[in-house]
């Protein structure tokens, strides 16, 4: 992907906290990070790290009572504070959102075509109900839904989790956005419909040139196709790089701990597990220093006391930890292009 | 050979579908349809599958939480489908389980303790002597003895899973069903518990059926693993075999599917997606039940359902046109389509 031009989202120091009783709790704490046009970004973390609650935020759909701090400009709008019509005139349009369950997802008492038509004309009064719904057909057979001119008058409960998901898809797409973020898009889903609504996915990315903010906690959905990676832990990104350098030359503690702790499709019999001790930490009792600290097998004073910046280390490849200059070389031949095997 | 520690012969497991007023019996799903398995002392035995293949009822089934249509299972060589009530509840001190959700499992109102010792009150043991073993059991699983006294909401999904553990460990059983234990924990936590599942094995001598959809997992724990399909086994191999040299297109499709994390190897990858979803379980499709979405079909596959048949020592799979070693069904996929061109 290229990356000059104007970033198509531009987050800056984003920081996202809700209220609860023992006070404020960070979600987000300090995000920024860039989107170029076409390109497929990666948010990768486990539960609590902040990676869907980020999303959320641009998009005006956290509740009320959540505190959003920070900017975020897409194509040069400000997103956050924005007026909540305005927003929904960008939202479904030029942004659009895959989320993980599409039976919550969709309006049980309207078909599916009324749905995806409803996307279009809301967005565009000029078209007509009759051009909408053929539209939708047309949308429905572009991502792979089989008799699209009978399934586009069907209701919801009448699809399966990867026919769902999928006209999911050709809903997000209905209005050739110019951004897509799809939050665990395939994560309720069995693994061999995972790849069609992958597939579907890509092709829909394909067909509109949108760029896409992938967020996962899988890193085997990352690997294939994502173009950047940013690892999130404790409301912060720990580390950036475009996907091979992330996956090949992890820098990050906690990346090194996340990649190494995932048992191989193609591994020997009795290798052996490399988990990261403890639990991801609680977004209530943040620890005062650098998150990853009381996990982290690299730790030293410094962390302890305070958390640490997210710093280049090589061109395009950034992390967060006290220590990058005197941690030891990754020695894992699972970490190396090819060490796998196959 | 010694004797399988576990047997399971030809098992069906059907749930009626019933509708209407009268309740009346209107179809039937078949959630396991004629398995035959059989599991040695000590052994890993993996299942995999995905949603609506049968094998938490699979599982359910030989510890009889479900009724058996018909079909035995055996424990040490003893027929256990018709034991009486009495009976089961001995038995089940030496076969337990552990289940998926580390948050539905677990009775929010006990303490820990009180979930743990569950199983020695229930046989028998004295409170005393229960909660000393409880502690035992908690530090067998990596928590502290303190922890007992603590209630389920204050422990995380990894936590849990440890007691779900150490419950299923307290009457010293010699075959435990982990039902996707993992499956509901983060990655980074996942790889503890399999780690603890691992020493518990070489421990207590414990004999596992871990029953999973996620393959990376399973193949990892597993010594042998069955390859389960709309209520039936679609193949099953030594793990090694089953990765190396997959006969069954299903099996196939599957380990194509599943994304590894490894952007060269994941790009590089010749995919086998396949066509539409799992038929239902309530009307599976005549003769080879993967025939509907079988990239290699032929008509034979939808007269004659195909014998469980074996390959090669210990490499057993049910299909009429089995990938020979070695060959990519991707490959195979690619010939089929220019003959039919």
């Amino acid at each position: 992907m290229t990356t000059n031009g104007n970033p198509v989202l531009r987050v800056e120091d984003l920081s996202v906290a809700f209220k609860t009783k023992h006070g404020y709790a960070e979600a987000v704490r300090g995000l920024s990070y860039d989107v170029m046009p076409g390109e497929s970004v990666a948010i990768v973390g486990e539960s609590g790290s902040g990676k869907s609650v980020n999303a959320l935020a641009l998009l005006g759909l956290l509740p009320r009572t959540a505190r959003i701090t920070g900017s975020a400009l897409f194509e040069g709008e400000e997103l956050i504070g924005m007026d909540p019509d305005t927003l929904r005139k960008i939202r479904g349009r030029r942004i659009s959102m895959i989320f993980q369950d599409p039976m919550t997802a969709f309006n049980p008492v309207f078909t599916i075509g009324n749905q995806i038509a409803e996307i279009i004309t809301i967005h565009d009064s000029s078209v007509s109900d009759n051009e909408a719904t053929k539209r939708a057909t047309d949308l429905l057979d572009l991502v792979g839904i089989p008799h699209p001119e009978r399934r586009v008058h069907q209701y919801p409960h009448e699809y399966s989790g990867g026919m769902r998901q999928r006209a999911m898809i050709a809903m997000a797409i209905a209005n050739s956005p110019t951004l897509l973020i799809a939050d665990e898009p395939t994560t309720a889903l069995d693994v061999t419909i995972q790849a069609q609504v992958m597939e579907t996915l890509a092709a829909a990315q394909e067909e509109t040139g949108a760029a896409m903010v992938l967020i996962t906690h899988d890193l085997g959905l990352v690997a294939g196709v994502a173009d950047r990676v940013q690892v999130m832990y404790g409301g912060r990104i720990f580390e950036r790089a475009e996907t091979r350098e992330l996956f090949y030359n992890p820098i990050n503690p906690y990346t090194r701990g996340l990649i190494q702790s995932i048992p191989r499709l193609n591994e020997e019999r009795g290798v052996r597990l490399n988990p990261i001790p403890g639990n991801p930490p609680s977004i209530i009792r943040m620890p005062k220093g650098c998150a990853f600290s009381s996990r982290c097998e690299f730790r030293t004073q410094v962390c302890m006391d305070q958390p640490a910046e997210l710093e280049p280390v090589t061109d395009g490849h950034w992390s967060r930890c006290h220590n990058t200059a005197t941690l030891p070389p990754v020695d894992d031949p699972r970490l190396i292009p090819g060490g796998a095997g196959r | 050979m010694t004797e399988p520690i576990l047997e399971v012969e030809n098992l069906v497991t059907h749930f009626p579908i019933k509708a209407g007023f009268f309740r009346r019996q209107v179809g039937v799903v078949h959630a396991v349809d004629g398995v035959s398995l059989a599991v040695d002392e000590r052994e890993t035995l993996g299942i995999v599958g995905e949603s609506g293949c049968g094998k938490t009822t699979l599982g359910r089934t030989i510890l009889r939480l479900e009724e058996p249509t018909s079909g035995r299972v055996l424990y040490n060589g003893e027929d256990i489908t018709d034991a009486s009530n009495e009976r089961m509840r001995d038995l089940r001190a030496e076969l337990q389980i552990v289940f998926q959700d580390p948050y539905a499992s677990l009775n929010p109102r006990h303490s820990i303790n009180d979930i743990v010792a569950e199983p020695l009150l229930v046989h028998g043991w004295d409170r005393k002597k229960a909660l000393d073993k409880t502690g035992d059991l908690l530090k067998a699983v990596g928590l502290l003895p303190e922890h007992g006294n603590r209630y389920p909401h204050e422990f995380s999904g990894g936590q849990r899973q440890r007691i779900g553990i150490a419950r299923a460990l307290a009457l010293e059983p010699a075959v435990i069903i982990l039902d996707e234990p993992v499956s509901a924990l983060d990655v980074s936590v996942q790889a503890q518990v399999i780690n603890l599942l691992e020493d518990l094995q070489d421990q207590h001598g414990l004999t596992y059926l871990f029953i999973a959809h996620d393959l990376s997992v399973v193949r990892h724990i597993s010594d042998r693993i069955a390859v389960m399909y709309l209520g039936r086994v679609a193949e099953l191999a030594d793990r090694d075999e089953l990765y190396e040299n997959p006969a069954h297109p299903y099996t196939h499709s599957l380990l194509s599917a599943v994304p590894v994390a490894d952007p060269d190897l994941e790009r590089a990858r010749n995919r086998i997606v396949l066509e539409g979803d799992t038929p239902s379980p309530s009307a599976p499709p005549s003769g080879c039940r993967f025939r509907t979405r079988c990239p290699i079909a032929q008509p034979l596959c939808a007269e004659a359902e195909p014998e469980f048949t074996e390959i090669s020592p210990g490499h057993f799979v049910a299909c009429h046109y089995p990938v020979p070693p070695g060959q990519s069904l991707v490959d195979l996929v690619g010939s089929s389509a220019a003959a039919a061109g």
